[in-house]
């Protein structure tokens, strides 16, 4: 008794321990890696010219209750898939013999299970009404993987499967699909009319293919008088996937419909009969875009290719509402359109800041030298929520002109300006970089002018390149006040952490730098820097 | 054996569904409270995430679980998502007899995903169906028969061709999209999908090879839960969040990732109409239990477009795509000269309808519906096949079967456990 309650307690135990301590198949076959490859094709046809004898030796591992040797299984189902790819007939159906016999003496309804199901894998049609015989079981399992196994010998895959009474949407497609194509039309249109969404898009779905001229005519003309929206939309939705470019007139007034939903889906249809069909149309859609559209439209519109839009984008530019202008403005840039540089040079003069701001943005991908004077003036005159666009595009201007025209044109108002408009052309400078602009810079970092002196530091902490570096390595140590001093050494270790930072080049310049008198602290920041 | 239980129990309930208007259509358009329903079939992990528990356009009315747990669990948290009390059961087929239920949300391991597919088709609902889309590739065809016959929409969870960052690729497959289609990198291509390429194959969803059987616990209708799936004593590592491990109900990791890996990258190659006459393995013999791994699986297309699952992460130097005239890696890194000039000048390609609503509403197909699903489905199921023959073998994407392969075929077209026949 004290014996039985002890072991019971351990298969408790035992049973309560976190599966998690097992290993998986994928873990037991990386551990076992040599003895799974041993099972190839050669030790299994080997194993499979042995005979049943061989064979009942490796069934007899199919063990109850989950005590199975996994080699041993997961040979067997090896030898399974070998007998229906490589062995004879006769081998064939004396291992699927075996494995009927295996399951007829097992005593334990999992076991049986496993050699039907090795059996479902190989078994013929010869051994089907003997696998009906374990339909009759009340072992657990048994009887439903019994049927399983015999619909899979005889190659029966939806056998027993009821059918069921169809629902109306299946009548119709059945009703549909019965009819010749030719004589669908009355059918399609009552069923479009029901009042059910489900029910009207499923003759859409036919009506696509459906018919030929006349049918696209007698589609259109439903488009002034369906009222519902749902339906419209499909409306829309079939005639563009329907291709037939006659139903164009009818759409076209759609584009300008006040329910956004039937405004979307008009474009769609006429992107779907054909881009050039709706580059024809977009610029008059341009002329009175609404805000709530300007998303929608610039995604289809982007579908095109850039020579269907290039040109009409520009020509009817001045046309456009202001979400039209700013659709044209993105798309010009996306493309990187040079010859629009003129767009976005007029778009800088509209009171819609939005559209500014996508005029600079053009300008970044497009402007070259005759836009370096406006921009440098724009540089000046916009406000704080502009400044950072027009810098962006000055500078990237800047950084692809050949011709040192914005160069030029930055350092003549840097001249020129008062020192309260100096710190924004310094900060412009720093996104150039280039040894012509940090000249004046650094001539400037040594203003007698805080303000003036202060922005040029900072501009050379972010300079563009590492030419700021033996001077702000200056700065760092002997700037008049902590503040410049302070953002030197910030912009020094910001640069140290690029991958091109070379230190052994900057070493050499700050042994010299060291020498002078100055903030002894940052003397050590800057050598661990170096280090 | 009552094999037309699923039938007349459907039936009884809901003969109605046959004559009158589904009820959102006769609900106003305009009052908030019309709003399109749905319910959530199985109330596990993936359930209680934004696509399905979160997602707030339609209305939560219903949810089931054979775990009664579960059941409770879910109405708890439908009431904490402001859903109110929603109506919660333990057998799907109430579920699906409601006519106040315009939509279902299929949370279920996937061997179920096949036959609720169909049934809700069959009872008039739209479905937004977990992946896998099918444990088989029968079961995929039933399904994709079943929507169009019964005219539904049916969407998957998976979303990665129309949005979000595409895992390690550091890049949405849009741009990848107008450089292939564009013929940037020349044709025919070759995909990989491994470690090196952002990719997981996730072997970790492996089963156990031995479970000795324990009670199952009273909260779980065991036998509703295997459903279509041979009974197997219960352990728990079977069911709940371990069930992936096994063949019986999906397919290791590479049931769980495939779909979401493979269908951008059928997506990417055109393939959305096909799938691969070739399939090669090397992978180790496997347990007729339990999902073991793979190293390598190859699908070539007719065309000579190849998919390479590196799953021993050994083609380190890879690119995820590879044609003649180009290659591809993460972060839309490329040996094109000028390629992101060039990518910038093309046209973006053909929209993809992602808004599941707009689907219901204006009976739309979504961008990822049953027909290119079945697809990408394909691709993980025929990658399962080969592992479970051990060996490659030859497909047919036009007759769905494999090519003079009667051993595969047992694979592709699987009976189910009555009564839950397809």
């Amino acid at each position: 008794m004290k014996h039985t309650l002890i072991l019971t307690a351990i298969s408790l135990l035992l049973t309560a321990m976190p599966v998690v301590a097992q290993e998986t198949a994928a873990q037991w076959a990386e551990k076992h890696s040599d003895a799974l490859a041993a099972v190839t094709s050669a030790s299994l046809s080997k194993t499979l010219a042995q005979g049943e004898s061989a064979w009942q030796e490796l069934f007899a591992s199919v063990k109850t209750g989950g005590i199975s040797d996994p080699l041993a299984v997961t040979r067997l189902a090896a030898l399974t898939q070998h007998v229906m790819r490589e062995g004879s007939k006769k081998q064939r159906a004396a291992y699927a013999d075996t494995l009927l016999e295996a399951a007829r003496k097992a005593s334990d309804a999992d076991v049986t299970c496993f050699f039907l199901d090795q059996l479902r894998w190989c078994g013929t049609p010869r051994h089907s009404e003997a696998i009906s015989r374990f339909e009759q079981s009340d072992a657990p399992g048994v009887a439903a993987l019994a049927t399983i196994t015999r619909h899979a010998v005889n190659g029966n895959w939806r056998t027993d499967a009821a059918s069921t009474p169809p629902n109306r949407y299946a009548k119709l497609n059945s009703d549909l699909a019965a009819l010749k194509p030719r004589r669908r039309m009355p059918l399609l249109l009552e069923a479009f009319a029901d009042p059910d969404p489900t029910y009207a898009g499923i003759a859409m779905q036919w009506a696509r293919a459906a018919g030929g001229k006349s049918e696209t005519r007698a589609w259109s003309a439903k488009l002034l008088t369906t009222a519902s929206v749902p339906h419209k939309i499909m409306l829309l939705d079939m005639l563009g996937q329907r291709g037939d470019i006659t139903a164009l007139t009818e759409i076209e007034p759609l584009m300008q419909d006040s329910d956004d939903a039937i405004a979307a889906a008009a474009q769609r249809a006429i992107i779907l009969l054909g881009h050039a069909e709706f580059a024809d149309c977009f610029p008059a859609l341009l002329h009175d875009l609404p805000a709530s559209r300007q998303t929608m439209t610039l995604d289809n519109l982007r579908l095109l290719k850039t020579a269907l839009v290039a040109k009409p984008l520009a020509d009817g530019f001045s046309k456009f509402s202001e979400p039209g202008k700013r659709v044209a403005l993105e798309l010009l840039r996306e493309r990187r359109v040079k010859s629009a540089a003129a767009i976005g040079v007029d778009a800088l003069t509209s009171a819609d800041e939005e559209t500014v701001v996508q005029g600079f943005r053009l300008l970044r991908e497009t402007a070259d030298a005759p836009q370096a004077g406006l921009l440098t003036e724009k540089l000046l005159s916009s406000n704080d929520k502009i400044r950072p666009e027009a810098q962006t595009a000055f500078a990237a201007a800047a950084r692809r002109d050949t011709t040192s025209t914005y160069t030029e044109s930055l350092l003549k108002a840097l001249s020129a300006v008062s020192a309260k408009q100096k710190p924004v052309l310094l900060e412009t400078a720093a996104r150039i970089g280039g040894a012509q602009l940090l000249a004046t810079v650094e001539e400037a970092a040594g203003s007698a002018e805080t303000d003036t002196a202060t922005a040029a530091v900072r501009a050379l902490a972010d300079w563009a390149d590492n030419g700021s570096i033996p001077a702000l390595m200056q700065h760092a140590v002997t700037a008049p006040d902590a503040r410049r001093q302070t953002l030197a050494v910030r912009g020094l270790t910001k640069k140290s952490e690029a991958k091109d930072f070379d230190k052994t080049k900057f070493r050499a310049v700050w042994q010299q730098t060291r020498t002078l008198p100055g903030n002894e602290e940052h003397k050590k920041a800057i050598d661990a820097l170096l280090k | 054996m009552n094999t037309c239980l699923r039938r007349r129990s459907f039936l009884k309930a809901g003969a109605a569904v046959f004559t009158i208007l589904p009820a959102h259509v006769l609900r106003s358009e305009t009052a908030p409270s019309n709003q399109l329903t749905r319910a959530l079939i199985g109330f596990g992990g993936i359930a209680r995430s934004g696509n399905h528990l979160g997602y707030k356009a339609t209305r939560l009315v219903a949810l089931c679980d054979p775990d009664a747990n579960r059941v409770k669990e879910g109405i708890a948290k439908a009431e904490e998502n402001g859903y109110g009390k929603v109506f919660a059961c333990r057998d799907f087929r109430e579920i699906l007899a409601r006519p106040d239920v315009d939509i279902v949300h299929i949370c279920t391991p996937p061997h179920w995903h096949g036959i609720m597919s169909v049934m809700a088709a069959e009872a008039g609902k739209d479905i937004w169906c977990e992946k896998p889309m099918t444990r088989t590739i029968g079961e995929g065809r039933r399904v994709m028969e079943a929507v169009n016959a019964n005219g539904r929409i049916f969407r998957l969870n998976t979303w990665f061709r129309f949005q979000s960052g595409f895992y390690g690729m550091k890049t949405e497959v849009k741009p990848i999209k107008k450089a292939v289609e564009n013929r940037l990198l020349g044709w025919p291509l070759k995909a990989v999908v491994g470690s090196v390429t952002g990719f997981s194959w996730k072997f970790n969803w492996s089963g156990l090879t031995n479970l000795a059987p324990e009670p199952v616990p009273e909260h779980l209708d065991y036998d509703l839960w295997l459903g279509p799936a041979p009974y197997k004593p219960y352990h728990r590592h079977r069911t709940h969040s371990t069930f992936r491990g096994y063949w019986d109900y999906d397919g290791g990791g590479l049931g769980d990732m495939g779909q979401h890996y493979l269908d951008p990258v059928q997506y990417l190659l055109e393939k959305d109409d096909t799938n691969p006459v070739k399939i090669e393995i090397d992978c180790p013999p496997q347990h007729p239990d339990a999902v073991g791994s793979f190293r390598r699986i190859t699908y070539t297309y007719a065309d000579g477009c190849q998919i390479v699952l590196d799953g021993n992460n050994s083609l380190t130097a890879a690119p995820f795509l590879e044609g003649p005239n180009g290659k591809i890696w993460p972060g839309l890194k490329s040996d094109i000269p000028g390629f992101d000039n060039l990518l910038s000048e093309l046209p973006d390609p053909a929209p993809q309808q992602t808004d599941f609503l707009d689907s219901v509403k204006h009976r739309r197909k979504f961008a990822l519906n049953e027909q290119n699903g079945f697809r990408s489905c394909t691709l993980v199921n025929l990658g399962i096949v080969a592992m479970r023959l051990g060996r490659g073998f030859r497909f047919d994407p036009v007759k769905l079967c494999a090519v003079k392969d009667p051993a595969a075929d047992r694979f592709i077209y699987q009976q189910s456990r009555a009564p839950w026949l397809i």
